[in-house]
């Protein structure tokens, strides 16, 4: 007599629970960077003929005046860009985030509230905004300035290729200083009450507990909003576009990854766009992006451990 | 010896509370300031802008000839319609595979795990040229479909992860009392799993809606004409052709910015409650 | 010396009040325990001590000074909590010097300092370690050692023991009263656990509602409990509490008649009782015989019965349905539904008035605590020498 044993049936499920979500990120997001990546090493002839093309793309860009010129200005504005978010959001961020969890402060779910709200909005529409209240025609901010007696501060500064970059940042700081501000928060939240108690009794300071005890404990929060603030900062692209265009202006002082980026792909008055060189430029910046990603896994994330609290 | 007695402590307070309100109004005022003299005459804009409108410089002129010349009423549907059907697929397959991957152990378990979390770091914006080749293959360039299908792609990995870390925490025994009375995976999963991770899903929602409310890249690239504009492009594009008509201009940028922050205000707490919510240390 | 007073002290969170006043002298050297149920402010008062809280009103005294406005760390104390709040960035060593290193004191002064104290704690070969990587009795001596470096005068415990299993509790339990005996310093512990009081406590101050309900030595409460409270709060099982009524008052005791009409004598003091009160009469559970021995008897039924080995418990339902519990030997052989007799001593009957606070035992036994005890011995061996 022989036993027949049922056969282990085919895990239905799982494909049921995978398959759907799985094959729109896969078909819209994996397929397509890969493409983007593969079609880098093509060149595109003005009839639409691909053909391979080897890092021939690569190098124009990287070492070809007409093309590394402009690559290796938007990426050291891109650089700048970062630099400021990290050395003025963050910061700010912080502050406010510990300010905001000091026991007992009354009207903080309202502060926090407000303070997150322009994160809220379109970076277009905030672009927009600030474009209209750093309009010198429209004066609001030259008069402010005059009352507080900083009016010959003023300047153009959107217009102003020294200044231009600078402004768009801080506009940007402006609209996100309310995420990591939250997510610094959380993190301060977390923190047990007794910890901070038993740096009280323990005789430290205020601004000891905070050194010692709490920042050394919402690192890996900061890291991670630092690695966050990377990949959204080099992959930017809003803002510039709303306030100067896809020229950068001026005289391409705004210009970042994102922007060189669509005017390689689409094109701008006096160069056709080219998809092939677009891509190129698509797998520089997620080279670049990588990098940040590896170093933060590699370097910092391994070094500062998280604590259970 | 230091002393902490009530008036050093509340001298204190004064000071966080002037540093917090004084940021509070750095936030607010350019916002406010464009509300206000969007109810404004040309004159009144440019005389005194900080004042708030009067019966003499009242006007809805800015509002009727935007009404009149564009059609935000479409384009907000426009983003309504996409948001919502972007979210609900997201938190329903984001919740299906996280449920999946943290559940069961099978062959590529981990492979898709890797790629998945890969796309919370990697943006989706580098695949472009792909995406927009792929789209015209389907002939979908020019619909909504296609920025739902973005948007999908784009906001599954993050709520992967956020959801995986709340299934994490459903206690294995409800699972196991569930399979004992013969109920099936499937409904499982709907019918416990589902109920159970339901407070997570403001979370997931707000990471999810902040980036596909806003974005302008995709619609410019993948739906830029007549018709499909979602608002954020509706409102660059009318504003690059009125630029100098500051009526209208204002008038557009709070139409833009008044729904988006009544709904934040009602779901203000969720928001926040979401975002400060442990699964995102 | 390090005296702690506490003078009519309250406190008050916005219009919600916390204490109501609390005032209690604590003498140098002494282990007092803070015990009530949770809410009844006794963590409050313990914050206070330490500082991390404000003092409505009243006055603190640590070693003569009023220190009301002075921070915690000037005041001299050191606190161990009931999570043990070690900082998880900091090794053992780091943990335990921190207190010093932010106070500013020199490098090989905090050396020596963290040695000693690990010593005693017999924790030196933990220093290298993260808080992580102990197990939960570890983390709980690297919590005293921290309050042991700052060489405090005052110890304060805040619930120390609850984090902790059956069996480390215990040991912990005892390794804390040595700790007391070697550094002499006085110890204000908080716990919700009478047994923890009775057995650490020097002085046990039962807290309920704000307020002080009693303090005195463990034997004191366990004798004579003050209110109804005191008397439920102290002992385990709880005490027996039976409604009754005086029946006659006679020169050294009352004749009470309980709810099941059996009558009973209880010596207390009688001054303020008179006929036909309405009382509450208790008996501990230790104090119930089976079998009709002693002089009050009582017909009850059994309804459930629990064998410990060292003794048996048993439950019982007395003639009007009202239930008690009693601790009879451990090779009981009643049974299950059984109809027994069992029997008490007068001398062992709290009474309780209308109000529920007791009236005075008469006949109660030794109530000093082991350190009053040596004192006096030691004065009697003194006198006997002159």
């Amino acid at each position: 007599m022989t036993i027949i044993r049922p056969a282990r049936p085919f895990p239905w499920h799982i494909l049921f629970f995978i398959s759907p979500g799985l094959f729109i990120y896969l078909t819209v997001s994996v397929y397509p960077l890969l493409d983007t990546l593969w079609l880098g090493f093509y060149h595109e002839a003005d009839d639409g003929q691909l053909s391979f093309a080897g890092l021939n793309n690569y190098s124009k860009l990287l070492f070809n005046a007409i093309w590394s010129d402009p690559f290796w200005n938007a990426a050291w504005n891109n650089l700048k860009f970062f630099i400021i978010h990290m050395l003025v959001q963050n910061p700010i961020a912080l502050l406010l985030a510990v300010l905001m969890s000091s026991s007992k402060l009354r009207l903080r779910s309202t502060y926090r509230t407000l303070i997150f709200m322009p994160t809220m909005l379109s970076v277009v529409i905030i672009g927009f905004v600030w474009q209209l209240i750093l309009s010198p025609i429209w004066g609001i901010s030259e008069n402010f300035l005059y009352s507080i007696g900083l009016g010959h501060w003023f300047d153009a500064w959107l217009g102003k290729e020294g200044s231009a970059l600078i402004t768009l940042a801080l506009i940007s700081v402006w609209q996100y200083v309310g995420m990591p501000m939250m997510l610094i928060y959380a993190a301060l939240l977390g923190i047990p009450d007794e910890l901070q108690d038993a740096s009280v009794v323990d005789g430290s300071s205020g601004w000891q507990t905070f050194l010692y005890i709490k920042l050394p404990l919402i690192m890996p929060t900061i890291g991670m909003v630092s690695i966050l603030t990377f990949v959204a900062n080099f992959n930017a692209f809003e803002l510039i576009y709303a306030v100067k265009g896809a020229l950068a202006g001026p005289n391409f002082s705004t210009d970042i990854m994102g922007t060189l980026f669509y005017r390689t792909f689409f094109g701008f008055q006096l160069q056709q766009g080219s998809s092939t060189m677009g891509a190129a430029v698509a797998t520089l910046m997620f080279l670049m992006i990588l990098l940040g990603v590896v170093f933060y896994l590699f370097l910092f994330q391994r070094r500062v451990q998280r604590f259970a609290l | 010896m230091k002393l902490f007695n009530l008036r050093h402590d509340s001298s204190k307070k004064l000071m966080i509370h002037a540093v917090l309100i004084s940021y509070t109004l750095i936030a607010l005022f350019p916002i406010w300031v464009v509300i206000i003299n969007s109810f404004k005459s040309r004159k009144a804009i440019f005389n005194d802008p900080l004042a708030l409108p009067t019966a003499d410089t009242f006007t809805l002129i800015g509002f009727e000839e935007v009404l009149l010349r564009s059609e935000f009423g479409l384009f907000f549907s426009n983003s309504m319609i996409v948001t919502m059907i972007s979210i609900f697929c997201v938190l329903l397959f984001g919740a299906m595979i996280a449920w999946a991957l943290t559940e069961y152990k099978f062959p590529g378990n981990l492979a898709i795990s890797v790629i998945v979390a890969m796309g919370i770091m990697i943006p989706i914006r580098l695949g472009t040229i792909g995406i927009l080749e792929l789209m015209s293959s389907l002939n979908l360039v020019n619909t909504l479909t296609s920025l739902v299908l973005v948007y999908i792609a784009q906001g599954l990995p993050l709520a992967v992860y956020i959801l995986s870390e709340f299934i994490k925490q459903v206690p294995k025994e409800l699972k196991e009392a569930a399979r004992c009375d013969g109920v099936g995976e499937i409904k499982i999963f709907f019918t416990i799993i589902v109920p159970l991770i339901r407070p997570s899903i403001a979370t997931v929602a707000v990471f999810t809606m902040i980036p596909i409310w806003n974005d302008l890249w995709f619609p410019l690239i993948l739906a830029p004409s007549d018709g499909n504009q979602t608002i954020t492009l509706g409102v660059q594009q009318f504003i690059g052709q009125y630029v100098t008509d500051w009526n209208s201009v204002l008038a557009s940028l709070t139409l833009a910015i008044v729904p988006v922050l009544i709904l934040y205000l009602v779901f203000s707490r969720q928001l926040i409650r979401g975002l400060t919510s442990g699964a995102v240390k | 010396m390090a005296d702690v007073k506490l003078n009519n002290i309250k406190k008050s969170f916005g219009n919600v009040n916390i204490l109501h006043g609390i005032s209690l002298d604590i003498k140098h050297g002494e282990f007092v325990v803070l015990v009530g149920a949770s809410g009844c402010g006794k963590s409050t008062l313990l914050r206070l001590i330490a500082g991390l809280e404000e003092i409505t009103s009243g006055s603190l005294e640590i070693s003569g000074r009023e220190v009301n406005h002075i921070a915690p760390a000037q005041r001299g104390i050191a606190m161990v909590f009931q999570s043990y709040a070690l900082y998880p960035h900091m090794n053992v060593f780091k943990n335990m010097s921190y207190g010093l290193k932010v106070n500013g004191k020199g490098k090989d002064f905090i050396k020596e300092k963290v040695l000693e104290a690990a010593n005693t704690l017999d924790i030196g070969h933990l220093l290298e370690r993260l808080p992580r990587e102990l197990s939960g009795g570890q983390r709980q001596r690297v919590a005293i050692g921290r309050a042991i470096v700052r060489d405090p005068n005052v110890f304060l415990f805040d619930e120390p023991l609850s984090n902790l299993d059956a069996a480390l509790r215990v040991q912990t339990r005892v390794e804390i009263g040595k700790l007391h005996k070697k550094l002499g310093t006085t110890i204000i512990y908080v716990t919700h656990d009478q047994i923890e009081a009775m057995t650490l406590g020097d002085k046990i101050v039962v807290m309920n509602e704000g307020l002080i309900s009693q303090a005195g030595t463990p034997l004191e409460l366990y004798q004579h409990p003050c209110n109804k409270f005191v008397a439920g709060f102290i002992g385990s099982p709880k005490m027996n509490m039976i409604p009754g009524k005086v029946l006659a008052i006679e020169a050294d005791h009352l004749l009470v008649e309980l709810s099941d009409k059996s009558i009973s004598k209880a010596y207390v003091e009688t001054d303020t009782a008179s006929i036909g009160d309405n009382i509450t009469f208790g008996i501990r559970p230790e104090h119930l015989v089976e079998g009709a021995l002693q002089e009050t008897s009582l017909s009850a039924k059994v309804s459930l019965i629990e064998q410990l080995g060292e003794a048996t418990y048993l439950y019982l339902t007395l003639g009007d349905g009202s239930e008690i519990v009693m601790r009879g030997e451990g090779e009981s052989t009643t049974t299950f539904s059984e109809q027994i007799n069992i029997s008490l001593k007068p001398e062992h009957v709290h009474i309780f008035n209308s109000e529920g606070i007791a009236l005075r035992r008469t006949r109660a036994g030794n109530t000093k605590s082991p350190a009053q005890l040596a004192q006096l011995k030691a004065q009697t061996a003194e006198a006997a020498a002159n």
